[in-house]
């Protein structure tokens, strides 16, 4: 079948099309994709594109920061790839690879000699008008490369011309957003993907592994990478766990790193790692409060002073984020020239320097024809369309720039040519720009086969684009190479370097995270489930709500979701019809609730902490996480909770979910500290929260009339009931109860159970304080040293409980508290 | 002369801190007209780790590592230099022209000045600086005199006034209401000369409390002083003191230079704690030991 051109595509006349040819045939190399939309259709297109949302949403990235923005905006991904032909990938191949070493030559210039600024290639006034000259840092003997990982958004102008739109040089993202489109897009078209030859991304980021490596002080053997990324909850957060995962480098937050001697150390449960090289995804300006920004706005005080004495490699080194402005724009030509005899292969978009006076006098005459960019990294608004200014604007915008010319640049404004994108399933003709990264290795620089593609909407800025739609880049291969590897390249596997095996080591931070893990998934598991069963219960059996059954089954519930304990009074009520049932309808709606412990909260919780260790997480785990999320935004939509059909329909929903979280820790997490400590929290809160049900229910031995639903809900709760009945096969008895619920040590659910494997976690774990006392503690306990009977029950529970709580303050003492930090600011 | 400084700065924290960090500019450089011959800074406690380096600038810098728990930390450092007079500057060329000498002076001090003539964190040239500056910068005027009459108008128009300002006081205060302490007086100066697009550095150090009997104290001893340096094309750098109107400055110790303040601050540092305050005290002794 011969492709044709969908009615829906109209090329924009005059402009370069990357889909179609001047004469308006399609253009080769799109034929297979456009073979495949057309007999996909719309309807399967939309459907696709719901799918590959899905996909996204499991591979973490629900919400993605782009560039420095505050605010996430949910991800979406054009279907439609963007397809560069070899040929033409070449060009762009060769034009990035030479504007990595432009680049780095800049930097090693202006941070060194500055042989740019004495001989008057580069004005002073527009490098110290950047305000991103770290002068701290010029002088600092650094780790060559300065830019090991630098990125481009490149787009095509009208002509079919490539250009530079930016640099970024600083922390430049994109690369783990690229990698999370291919494995999406790459699901969403089997055939043509394999058919086209796309290039494989894989073998780029082992050349990134090899890279960071090499950026270690040079006496290093072995050099341990960690990666610097911001606090879960910030821009960026998504995409540096992504890579930490992909890369198999611990994820640190700036809390996690400290200096000392010169040295940058990482902290962990096992004391302080010292750290060779810190691959950073902060900005300069929040990478040491010390010396490159203002306190208190994160990073490792003490950073630039390790560089110094040459304790640690930074990538890219501190003070890169210079060439990662517009400023550099109009004097890159010429510095190339300068530094290095080349002239640029690749052209950045025509960029003026306002510093330069006549160029000034032309905008202040003019100011229409222009988009207007103030280079200061702090600016608030930092690009506009000259033409979409109000007279006030644009008054405000000449005046600053006349006041400190040197600050700004302008640009042309400049059509790009179209490239096909999707809009409700239908092929449209659109603009996009491209992210590319390149990685530094010895002399090369490795271009990314692919790329992070940008939809820019009719009417956005390009340069500013942070709109919701990402695009994969499909870069073919030549058909008349041989063949294509995914390993990593020639000049990596030359310098292949041994790597650090991390399996003991676990920061802090994650430690806490996984604890908490633990603890949250269990306490969102037994507010579930007995909630469900209180529920369920009261449903098929109205009576018993009016009988003492309901203040036993209130107390449970609110002691798995975080309630008060109930006093006397209220266990015994039950009066009236109407307040009974009305009585457990609203206990049932605060364990579902916001309350610490109860259901909402717990998940809630849950997928904070999992956000925070998401390099431990596998994507199947994270997909049951995401399931969870929208069940708790369901639930927490649920109005009416007093419908049992709603609440238990989601609540069932949670409890399967919450099966399969259990399910893949336990086998699918390597037995590392990292997942000891998940399931230490786990044990712990399981045991914590079975003496409370044992309170609730069975601190005096229920009357006959009740006994059996008491006992039912009891062991429910803990899920045990089945195994009850299928060892006694009889009508439940306390003791029966007692020995299944507390002693039997093969019970995954029992009390001895927990003792047991919290005693196992503790012995494998680093921690010394007092670890002796618990430890006989626990032993002594799980030894069955513990009485029988109702009255012994509620014994067992004043003796067990206490030493818990003990155990539990002591290990967070132990391991968790992280020092307040305070910077000294305006003295001197 | 020959002098002596001894400059404590100590910290008093409400709860202790687990470590600290401290970069201190407090150790003095080398200039044309000085010498030194010593100069160390210690810290109570004991730092652990320690290092020393020049900046961009060329000024030592002390960096110092607690990585004890202390609520209390003193930086103390003393030195002591040999300060000749400067040599006498006879001429400079018109200020129009400094502009344009300096854009294409190709030395290291050219690069400096190139680097000093725009804002910087502390100094934001504005209109009404330019303003300022056009009573002393009359049309072709040799650098030097417009720099001289600059000075001596701050002398006379300013009042020096401690309760006045701190280290946040935006510069277009002291402007307006014509008062502050050297180092607003230092910094209204290199504006005033920026807003002209003409290079001034910020310079740090000290001055002798009562170098001449029977004459009044210098302004700005017993503390950091501050004061101001314009770049003269084929001459060098001149100090100006605009604190104590001294063009240039005789009783003067240089520390470091830099584009402001915010370059070449004594003392500064992060620690890691949680302590609700601090207090802060600061104590400088210029000593002449001869002449």
């Amino acid at each position: 079948m011969d492709a044709k051109l969908p009615a829906s595509y109209v090329p924009t006349p005059g402009r370069y099309d990357e889909l179609v040819e001047g004469d308006g045939s399609l253009r080769p190399h799109w034929e297979s994709m456009v073979r495949t939309w057309t007999t996909l259709g719309a309807p399967e297109i939309v459907r696709r594109q719901m799918v590959a949302e899905r996909l996204l949403v499991a591979e973490g990235a629900g919400h993605v920061f782009h560039d420095d923005r505050e605010i996430g905006v949910p991800w979406g991904l054009d279907p439609v790839p963007y397809v560069i032909d070899a040929a033409q990938w070449r060009g762009i191949e060769r034009g990035l690879s030479q504007r990595t070493r432009v680049l780095d030559a800049v930097l090693e210039d202006l941070y060194g000699p500055r042989r740019l600024l004495i001989d008057n290639v580069i004005p002073t006034a527009a490098v110290m008008g950047s305000r991103a000259y770290q002068l701290a840092a010029v002088g600092v003997a650094v780790q060559r490369p300065r830019l090991m990982l630098y990125a481009a958004d490149v787009v095509r102008d009208s002509s079919g011309q490539w250009l530079v739109l930016r640099d970024h040089t600083d922390a430049p993202t994109g690369c783990g957003y690229a990698l999370m489109n291919r494995t999406v897009l790459s699901r969403l078209y089997p055939e043509p993907f394999r058919n086209l030859g796309v290039s494989p991304l894989s073998g780029w980021f082992a050349d990134l592994r090899t890279a960071l490596s090499a950026v270690a002080p040079p006496d290093v053997v072995g050099p341990r990478a960690i990666l610097l990324g911001p606090d879960p909850q910030r821009p960026g957060f998504v995409e540096a766990s992504y890579l930490a995962a992909h890369l198999g480098y611990h994820l640190a937050s700036s809390g996690d790193l400290i200096t000392r001697g010169g040295r940058v150390w990482l902290r962990t449960l096992g004391g302080l790692e010292q750290i060779d090289v810190v691959f950073r995804r902060l900005v300069d300006t929040g990478s040491d409060p010390l010396e490159l920004g203002p306190a208190g706005t994160g990073g490792v005080t003490g950073l630039l002073q390790a560089v110094r004495e040459g304790q640690v490699g930074v990538a890219n080194s501190l003070g890169s984020g210079l060439a990662d402005r517009l400023w550099l724009q109009p004097f890159l030509a010429d510095a190339a020239r300068h530094l290095l005899g080349e002239t640029l292969e690749l052209a950045s978009i025509d960029t003026w320097w306002c510093g330069d006076r006549e160029r000034l006098a032309a905008v202040r005459a003019d100011p229409e024809t222009y988009v207007f960019h103030d280079t200061d990294p702090v600016a608030p608004a930092s690009s506009v369309f000259g033409d979409r200014l109000i007279d006030s604007e644009m008054t405000d915008w000449l005046d600053r720039m006349t006041a400190a010319p040197h600050r700004y640049v302008v640009q042309p404004k400049i059509e790009f040519a179209s490239t096909p994108v999707a809009i409700d399933g239908e092929l449209r003709s659109g603009t996009a720009s491209i992210r590319v990264q390149t990685v530094r290795i010895g002399d090369e620089a490795i271009v990314l086969p692919g790329g992070h593609g940008r939809h820019v909407a009719p009417g956005q800025l390009v340069i500013n684009s942070s709109d919701a739609f990402g695009k994969d880049v499909w870069v073919l291969t030549d058909p008349t190479i041989q063949r294509v590897t995914a390993g990593p390249s020639a000049v990596a596997r030359r310098a292949r370097l041994p790597q650090i095996d991390l399996r003991d080591s676990l920061p802090t931070r994650s430690a806490e995270a996984l604890f908490w893990l633990g603890r949250n998934a269990e306490r969102a598991e037994a507010a579930t489930r007995t909630t469900r069963l209180v529920i369920g219960r009261a449903g098929s059996d109205p009576a018993l709500v009016e009988s003492a059954w309901l203040g036993r089954a209130i107390a449970a519930l609110r002691a798995v979701s975080g309630g008060s304990p109930v006093d006397d009074g209220s266990a015994s009520a039950g009066g009236g019809g109407g307040g009974a049932a009305m009585q457990l309808a609203v206990e049932v709606a605060a364990a579902l609730d916001d309350r610490s412990g109860a259901v909402a909260n717990s998940l809630g919780h849950l997928a904070a902490n999992a956000g925070g260790v998401r390099e431990f997480l596998s994507t199947a785990t994270w997909r049951v996480l995401n399931e969870l999320d929208t069940e708790r935004s369901v639930l927490s939509s649920t109005t009416d909770t007093s419908d049992p059909f709603l609440v238990t329909e989601c609540l069932d929903r949670i409890m399967v979910d919450l099966a399969a979280l259990a399910g893949l820790v336990m086998e699918s997490m390597v037995r590392g500290p990292g997942w000891r400590f998940l399931d230490l929290g786990r044990r712990l809160e399981r045991a914590v929260l079975l003496l409370g049900i044992i309170e609730a229910a069975l601190s005096d031995e229920p009357g006959d009339d009740v006994a059996q639903p008491v006992y039912d809900l009891v062991l429910g709760a803990s899920e045990s009931l089945v195994a009850y009945r299928r060892r006694y096969r009889s009508d439940v008895r306390l003791a029966a109860i007692e020995d299944l619920l507390v002693h039997d040590d093969t019970n995954p659910r029992s009390l001895v159970f927990q003792l047991d494997r919290i005693n196992e976690h503790l012995a494998a774990l680093p921690w010394n304080p007092d670890a002796s006392k618990h430890r006989r503690f626990l032993e002594a306990a799980a030894r069955g040293r513990l009485g029988e009977g109702p009255d012994s029950l509620a014994k067992l529970v004043l003796d067990v409980r206490g030493p818990l709580l003990e155990l539990i303050r002591e290990l967070m003492l132990a391991w968790f508290t992280h020092p307040a930090r305070r910077g000294l600011g305006g003295f001197g | 002369m020959r002098y002596r400084v001894r400059h404590t700065t100590e910290y008093r924290y409400s709860a202790q801190v687990i470590n600290g960090h401290t970069v201190a500019h407090l150790r003095p450089r080398a200039t044309p007209t000085q010498t030194v011959l010593e100069s160390e800074v210690t810290t109570i406690p004991a730092a652990d780790h320690a290092d020393e380096y020049l900046d961009v600038f060329g000024n030592p810098v002390s960096y110092r590592a607690v990585e004890q728990v202390h609520d209390q930390l003193v930086v103390v450092a003393s030195s002591e230099v040999d300060v000749v007079p400067a040599v006498e500057l006879l001429w400079s060329p018109p200020w129009e022209e400094v502009r344009s000498i300096i854009a294409t002076d190709g030395s290291p001090d050219g690069l400096l000045a190139r680097m000093c003539s725009i804002e910087s964190t502390f100094v934001t040239p504005s209109a009404d600086l330019a303003r300022f500056a056009s009573w002393s910068f009359l049309p072709g005027r040799p650098f030097h005199e417009a720099v001289v009459d600059l000075s001596h108008r701050i002398f006379a128009e300013f009042a020096f006034d401690p309760g006045f300002s701190d280290v946040s006081t935006p510069l277009a205060d002291v402007l307006t209401f014509r008062r502050g302490v050297c180092q607003d007086f230092a910094h209204l100066a290199i504006g005033t000369m920026r807003s002209l697009g003409l290079p001034a550095r910020y310079v740090s150090g000290y001055v002798e409390n009562a170098p001449l009997p029977g004459e009044p104290k210098m302004v700005g001893a017993d503390a950091s002083h501050a004061w101001c340096a314009v770049y003269v094309p084929g001459w060098g750098w001149l100090d100006v003191d605009p604190t104590n109107d001294q063009v240039p400055p005789r009783f003067h110790v240089t520390v470091g230079w830099g584009r402001d303040y915010a370059d070449v601050a004594p003392v500064r540092g992060v620690v890691f704690g949680s302590p609700a305050s601090q207090e802060l005290s600061v104590a400088v002794e210029v000593t002449r030991l001869g002449d």
